[in-house]
């Protein structure tokens, strides 16, 4: 667990004093990411270098795991955090496995055990140990180099994570790939971990919580699917753009948005209880479904109804034009719509059983939901088109939301 | 000791204000020293700023030596936070401005605090074996330049290969004059080569390339 208290950072410079963080309050629970988000010279990079003291702080302390860190001594409480930085800074002169050694050296490991650690870590970075822990830096590509900046990071098992921009660097395609194998990863190591970016996408992917910044200020400190359905104000509605609504496409599973309830009929079934199943259940289309449970072919209620009332289903089906997984998120049920032309998906699990299905309306209905519900409740915020919202409304609509001081 | 004086009065105020003035004549070799020490740091301060401001010739050895220089003299300068953060504190702006190779550096050594090494383990471990090929492009440097420049002293009785040269002038021979050149230029480049060898068998693997 970290929190801050009251942390405050001051520069004096030449051209006066600069506050780079002013007075943030926030508490990270345990195993959970929580995104330091905001533009360039927000404070955010301050903010996480003051957790393990590369910037000492003004005033203000930080706890972790209850401890005041400011009681522990520096380097003992650096080589308790992971700390991975944008530049990856692996150091040329060694090999992987001396880099991913360095920090369990520094705790006195012995050598064939911190060894043995390397190998590990360097196999869950989906890479393989016997080619790469004899291999330089410079014998690395950036996604490679990466992966084993992480690892290095993860070497003595801290329970707390400091990322600074780490897949900042990499280009799109192997970010979108490291990303997801570090959330796999996170899933199974449970860590708390503090990452900066300046990427609302990334943002709402990674994150359990998310810190938005302005000018050393924590502007709003929420849920992603919080801050995209309700920006605290008119700065964090701008900056997390005006499709967050589809943003949040992202953070929603199929699981949770279909319709589990969904009827399904088998072959040997008539046209007309199909008809009838879909009428009692308000749906359009109905699932056939094979003998064990497999989505085998789609009817819809105009089929239904104008076929002989005693016709079986199997013989007017027509077959899966296209499905989606229970596990894939609203953008991929959405996009996959988009791309054949329909209104509604059966969703499948792994193996291809049926589980429900899921439809554009109900997507939009449920996407819709959280905006109406707070629009009930209180004036201001239309939702649809927020960023024309005049600022004093919305950041009143949702004041219980910001952190501001 | 006058020559002490005259650099004092060459060097002027800046001497005068580091020590009591009586004390001149121990003061002044001490004052010329640090002074010179400073006057380079801050020569290779600006250089590095300069170098990396017009970004092309980040190849350039001597280049990355002055960098180098100028990390460890602003960390001095700094004093109390280990390592201290001038350049950390001020953050991007001031990063952005510096060069590639610079920010490498210091990512490095912000890596090394990050993860908990003291300053001296950073010294060891990390700085020092980065440090190695140019530090030894300069005792090369130096050593040819020494064993050219080591000719002259001939000419005040000191001996070697140098009274070859000297003697062949005298004498307007030209064959001891070449004799004695060769002399010089084959020692010159044997210890560069032999000081090659050390300096790629001191550097670390994975900075050879």
């Amino acid at each position: 667990m970290i929190r801050l208290e009251q942390l405050t950072k001051v520069f004096e410079t030449a051209e006066g004093s600069t506050v780079a963080a002013d007075n943030v309050d926030m508490e990270v629970a345990e195993g959970q990411i929580c995104i330091l988000l905001g533009p360039s010279g927000c404070g955010k990079t301050t903010t996480l270098k003051m957790l393990n003291r590369i910037i000492p702080p003004t005033s203000g302390k930080v706890y972790i795991d209850g401890k005041d860190t400011t009681t522990l001594d520096t380097i003992e409480l650096r080589r308790n955090i992971g700390y991975v930085i944008q530049q990856i800074g692996l150091f040329p002169n060694m090999t992987v496995e001396e880099n991913i050694c360095v920090v369990p050296q520094l705790l006195g490991w012995d050598s064939g055990k911190a060894k043995k650690r390397a190998a590990a870590l360097v196999e869950m970075m989906a890479l393989e140990p016997a080619v790469f822990l004899k291999r330089y830096p410079k014998e690395l590509s950036g996604g490679q180099a990466q992966r084993i900046g992480v690892a290095r990071a993860l070497a003595a098992d801290p329970p707390v994570m400091l990322m600074d921009e780490p897949f900042g660097a990499i280009d799109p395609i192997n970010r979108e790939i490291i990303q997801d194998e570090f959330l796999k990863m996170q899933e199974s190591l449970g860590k708390t971990i503090m990452f900066v970016s300046h990427d609302i996408d990334e943002a709402v992917k990674m994150g359990d919580r998310i810190a938005i910044f302005r000018d050393g200020k924590l502007e709003q400190f929420a849920a992603p699917d919080d801050i995209l359905a309700h920006p605290a104000n008119a700065f964090i509605a701008d900056f997390v753009g005006g499709d967050r609504a589809l943003k949040r496409l992202r953070l929603v599973r199929v699981r949770d948005a279909m319709d589990g309830e969904a009827p399904k009929v088998r072959a040997e079934d008539t046209l007309a209880t199909a008809a009838s199943m879909m009428r009692e259940h308000e749906h359009r289309h109905i699932v056939m479904v094979g003998p064990r449970g497999r989505a085998r072919g789609t009817l819809s209620l105009a089929e239904a109804e104008s076929g002989p009332d005693s016709a079986k289903v199997g013989e007017h089906q027509r077959g899966i034009v296209a499905t989606v997984g229970v596990d894939e998120d609203l953008r991929t049920a959405v996009s996959t719509m988009f791309t054949h032309d329909l209104a509604w998906l059966p969703c499948v699990d792994g193996d291809g059983y049926y589980k429900g299905q899921i439809t554009q309306r109900g997507i939009t209905h449920l996407l819709g939901e959280t905006y109406r519900h707070r629009s009930d409740g209180v004036a201001g915020e239309s939702g649809v088109n927020a960023q024309t919202a005049p600022p004093a409304e919305s950041a009143s609509g949702t004041a219980e939301h910001a952190e501001t001081r | 000791m006058r020559a002490y004086r005259r650099a004092d009065r060459y060097l002027g105020v800046e001497i005068g204000s580091r020590g009591p003035r009586h004390h001149g004549e121990l003061v002044a070799p001490i004052g010329v020293a640090s002074e010179l020490i400073e006057r380079g740091t801050r020569r290779s301060e600006e250089h590095g700023v300069a170098r990396t401001g017009d970004g092309g010739r980040t190849s350039h050895r001597g280049g990355e030596f002055t960098d180098l220089l100028a990390l460890h003299a602003r960390r001095t300068a700094d004093g109390r936070e280990v390592g201290g953060g001038g350049a950390d504190e001020e953050g991007v702006p001031h990063r952005a401005e510096l060069g590639r190779e610079h920010v490498k550096l210091h990512a490095l050594r912000e890596a090394a605090r990050g993860m908990g090494m003291k300053p001296v383990q950073r010294l060891a471990r990390v700085e020092i074996p980065l440090a190695v090929p140019v530090i030894m492009a300069g005792v090369r440097t130096a050593v040819v330049m020494n064993i050219g420049v080591m000719a002259i002293a001939a000419y005040i009785g000191a001996g070697g290969l140098g009274t070859l040269i000297s003697r062949g002038i005298a004498q307007t021979d030209s064959r001891q004059l070449i004799a004695g050149a060769l002399a010089v230029s084959l020692l010159a480049i044997v210890a560069d080569y032999a000081l090659l060898w050390l300096q790629r068998r001191l550097t670390p693997e994975g900075l050879r390339t």
